[in-house]
């Protein structure tokens, strides 16, 4: 389906990749659902707290250096300033930045849901670009302001012809999606729509989307020897830099299920090329991924070069490490990305997967194609594994941890990890998108997963003193019990 | 618009869920969106027999919004009382399904004979904030618990304080309110925290008294003890640090609770001359560290402003610049709030100013007159500004996004000691850094 920036709401992922929430079956089966676009989606009678695509909306928007944020809903869907200003703040000071972006929340009360509160948004607003200078202002709704209807954006048009910064807004109410990723959809949405300008020139410079940008200036060494520099999205970005992005030469991802709306936009409006391939994770994920973007770039042996000084460096270390982490049996816990390309990276330290959990499940991705890391891990697993959907329902992850009794646990979920280490299973929390990247990076995940499974008195002390809140009856039943039709 | 949320300090009424998480072994079950939970849950630590990922939630969808969501909550109740191994269940309502009109408290009165109590209880995010619904959720968990007793239980104090994770402080605060009660020979009566639960709450009944140390959240729920289960409440608006204020809070539960006053009064006596044993060991560092002033400004709660200030003037001898209060204090409050801030000494008087707008408090602050280094005590957006004005700060109040608080506190005769050694040692490390 393609991509239509012309209306001011975007189509949910469900609609648009054909994602699902709660799925389970083994590698083979998704492989074949996924082949002919037909995986089944289950809904549960039990679930458990997740995410909302509006916070990850908003939560994006607020990485950007300079902006102001106002988000039109209660207290609680506007708390989200304090960590994005810390966060930003760490980053902007490594590349000798200041992080000024602003936001603000307009504590919807009872009376506004009754009667509206886009007048006093429209104060608000004005007051925020009069005070506080921001290069741009976006509007984001909330469940709350989405069901009593208010027309945000017909204020952002009022605005807009107020006020020379670019006004934006972001339709994308919490219950608007299953898939927490519709909400990065989302703001890329608003940000192709109210920043990004059409190209008057191609600069040497390749978009880079990623999360937290902590191999920055590795990356920025290693592409500047194929002669392009870096726009690294979002995080530390400014509003200026967004606003030339159609000009870049390329756009590339850490991880494709975060960058495939941003990524595909620019290529279908401006032609800029989305690099489509699995992600640098691990040795044969870098070599892809690298080579991908030499191609496009016509380096290819440049990049060659530097993939070979790459080995020469460490893949006799990797060797090394991998006589302590071959055979070891794991279970992982990640993304609808995350998963798969983690799953094949510990395959290639000779790991085990028993069981691969993914959070949620995109069937394609923007260009209609088959998620790389899918078809890969279809095409080369040495083994079939057993494999579920799980919305991260931490009760179904639990459950299957406890049957599978794996001698270590991979998450990506913030606040997953200490499930496992209470069942005194030692546990890597995969946080850095750039763990694993490339050689250096497997040697690193190398290293960690020795020293999860070498000392264990974290685990083993805790897991002691500590009862899990399940009951022993949920631990009898099989993690599916909780499914049910859609 | 309720208030202009610029640097936010507090969150909406569903937060309350956290009032819940702070009891031992009671499971919050959530009817809202799927990310109500996580935003809500944005500060260090957790229970630690659940986090908030963990929390039954609907995690409801356009499908509910439309054909409504009791079936769904229904289901999810059922399921999470096989599931959850928790001592009871607390059902909250988030913005969504109050606005399509889900009667939860239905839905939970059909689990009336269930293993476990169900308990549920309005809280959409746009009918107030957690501080007040801190208030709403313990009023409901009371009547529903707390069982009611004739004969009191001899010296069972029940205490309770500010909205626990609101509070980052809240737990160990509570230990030290808990010591300071004890020290009277009194019987303290909590119900948060390490393996504090259901069985403390139901025996708020049997108690003496109750205390509640808060200038105005939580005031509520401790009325309802006293109308409707007899226990006297004594409101108690400062939280006490130091030697001044502890021995002024122990002298009013002394009386209160009709205890021998020579009594109270040898205890406080030897709790100050320790305490000011430790002071006059230091006190040249206080006296004499060039870089420090005497002049500082609170943002925070009314809770922490209020205690901040008589602590730093009534013990310290320092000076209010002025005093934000960001916690949207209701109007029936304010000025009680802003007699509680001045009871001070020597003639020394306090400027409060009720503000939601961290932003423009803090354009204020740059411009007020410290007469040298400026002390700031606040939230992380507080340090951000000292350290622009390269002035001292003291993590205080939420949100706390660079420190760890483990069990922590200020409260109390040693809490005094702990936050004046905190206090001049960022003045010590600024010595160090610059």
């Amino acid at each position: 389906m393609a991509i239509n920036l012309e209306l001011s709401e975007l189509s949910i992922r469900e609609n648009r990749l054909g994602s699902v929430t709660g799925w389970s079956g083994d590698l083979k089966g998704i492989c074949r659902g996924v082949s002919q676009g037909c995986l089944k989606n289950y809904e549960r009678t039990f679930s458990q707290a997740g995410l909302c695509p509006n916070g990850c909306a908003a939560g994006m928007l607020c990485s950007i250096r300079d902006v102001a944020v106002i988000l039109h809903g209660p207290a609680g869907c506007s708390n989200i300033g304090s960590g994005a200003n810390i966060v930003g703040r760490q980053a902007a000071l490594r590349i000798n930045k200041t992080y000024q972006a602003v936001v603000y929340g307009d504590d919807m009360n009872e009376n506004d849901t009754i009667f509206g509160g886009i007048d006093s948004l429209k104060e608000l607003a004005e007051k925020v670009i009069e005070t506080r200078h921001p290069k741009a202002l976006f509007l984001v709704n909330s469940c709350a302001s989405a069901v009593i209807g208010e027309d945000i954006d017909s204020l952002v048009t009022e605005l807009q012809e107020e006020y020379d910064i670019p006004i934006g807004n972001v339709n994308c109410e919490g219950f608007k999606s299953r898939v927490w990723f519709t909400g990065v959809d989302a703001m890329d949405h608003a940000v192709l729509r109210t920043l990004v300008k059409e190209p008057k020139e191609k600069r040497d410079v390749i978009n880079f989307i990623n999360f937290f940008e902590s191999e920055r200036t590795n990356l920025s060494e290693l592409f500047q020897r194929l002669g392009v520099g870096i726009q690294f999205l979002y995080l530390n970005s400014s509003v200026e830099e967004i606003e030339h992005i159609a000009e870049a030469r390329a756009t590339v991802a850490v991880c494709s299920t975060l960058g495939t709306y941003l990524g595909h936009a620019l290529e279908q409006k401006y032609g800029v090329p989305f690099l489509k391939t699995i992600n640098p994770m691990g040795m044969q994920g870098f070599e892809a991924w690298f080579m991908g973007i030499a191609s496009i770039l016509g380096r290819e042996a440049e990049a060659q070069e530097i993939i070979d000084q790459e080995k020469e460096q460490y893949l006799s270390k990797i060797n090394e490490m991998k006589k302590k982490t071959q055979g070891l049996k794991a279970v992982l816990a990640m993304g609808a990305g995350f998963s798969y390309e983690m799953a094949r990276v510990l395959q290639e330290l000779g790991i085990e997967i028993l069981w691969m959990s993914s959070g949620h499940l995109d069937q394609r991705q923007d260009g209609d194609n088959i998620p790389p890391a899918i078809e890969f891990l279809g095409a080369h697993s040495p083994n079939n594994f057993g494999t579920n959907v799980s919305d991260n329902q931490n009760f179904e992850i639990l459950n299957i941890i406890h049957e599978q009794k794996p001698d270590i646990f991979f998450s990506r979920h913030p606040g997953f990890t200490v499930w496992a280490t209470k069942l005194n299973i030692p546990a890597v929390y995969v946080g850095d998108e750039y763990l694993a990247f490339g050689y250096k990076g497997t040697l690193a995940l190398a290293r960690m997963i020795d020293d999860a499974i070498t000392n264990r008195s974290f685990a083993e002390h805790l897991s002691a003193y500590t009862k899990l809140p399940y009951t022993d009856w949920w631990f009898e039943q099989k993690h599916t019990a909780m499914y049910k039709e859609a | 618009m309720a208030q202009t949320l610029g640097q936010q300090r507090y969150k909406c009424a569903l937060a309350a869920m956290q009032t819940v998480h702070a009891i031992h072994r009671a499971i919050p079950i959530l009817h809202s969106g799927s990310g109500c939970a996580s935003k809500l849950d944005d500060s260090f630590g957790n229970s630690g027999y659940i986090s908030s990922q963990l929390y039954p939630c609907t995690n409801v969808s356009e499908k509910e919004i439309v054909f409504g969501g009791k079936d769904r909550l229904e289901d999810l109740i059922r399921n999470s009382l096989n599931i959850m191994d928790g001592d009871f269940f607390v059902v909250l309502s988030g913005c969504t399904t109050e606005i399509i009109g889900d009667d939860i408290e239905e839905v939970a009165a059909s689990f009336q004979d269930a293993k476990k109590p169900v308990i549920a209880v309005n809280t959409p995010g746009f009918k107030g904030n957690n501080y007040m619904s801190h208030d709403w959720v313990l009023s409901a968990i009371f009547q529903r618990l707390v069982e009611p007793a004739q004969i009191k239980q001899k010296g069972l104090v029940n205490i309770l304080s500010g909205p626990p994770y609101q509070d980052p402080f809240w737990e160990g605060n509570l230990r030290a309110l808990e010591r300071l009660v004890a020290s009277l020979g009194l019987t303290p009566n909590t119900i948060f925290g390490y393996n504090h639960g259901i069985e403390q709450i139901k025996q708020m009944g049997r108690a003496e008294l109750t205390i509640l140390v808060s200038p105005w959240a939580g005031y509520e729920s401790a009325k309802l003890l006293e109308e409707q289960f007899g226990v006297p409440l004594l409101h108690y608006p400062n939280l006490p640090i130091g030697a001044y204020e502890s021995s002024k809070f122990l002298q009013t539960v002394g009386a209160f609770a009709k205890l021998d006053s020579e009594a109270v009064l040898s205890v406080t006596k030897a709790r100050e001359a320790e305490y000011y044993y430790y002071i006059e060991r230091f006190a040249p560092v206080f006296l004499e560290l060039r870089i420090m002033s005497k002049r500082f400004a609170v943002v925070s709660d009314a809770q922490y402003s209020t205690a901040i200030t008589r602590f730093l003037v009534n013990d310290m001898g320092m000076f209010p610049a002025k005093i934000y209060i960001c916690d949207d204090t209701p109007e029936q409050y304010r000025q009680p709030v802003r007699d509680a801030v001045n009871e001070l000494g020597y003639g020394v008087t306090a400027e409060v100013e009720f503000n939601t707008d961290g932003y423009a408090i803090h354009d204020e602050i740059e411009q007020l007159d410290f007469s040298g280094t400026p002390i700031i005590i606040g939230s992380t957006w507080e340090k951000f500004l000292a350290t622009k004005l390269e002035g001292h700060f003291l993590h205080i109040s939420y949100p706390i996004e660079d420190k760890l608080i483990i069990n922590d506190t200020y409260v109390g005769y040693d809490g005094g000691l702990n936050l004046i050694g905190d206090l001049y040692s960022a003045g010590l490390q600024r010595n160090v850094v610059q």
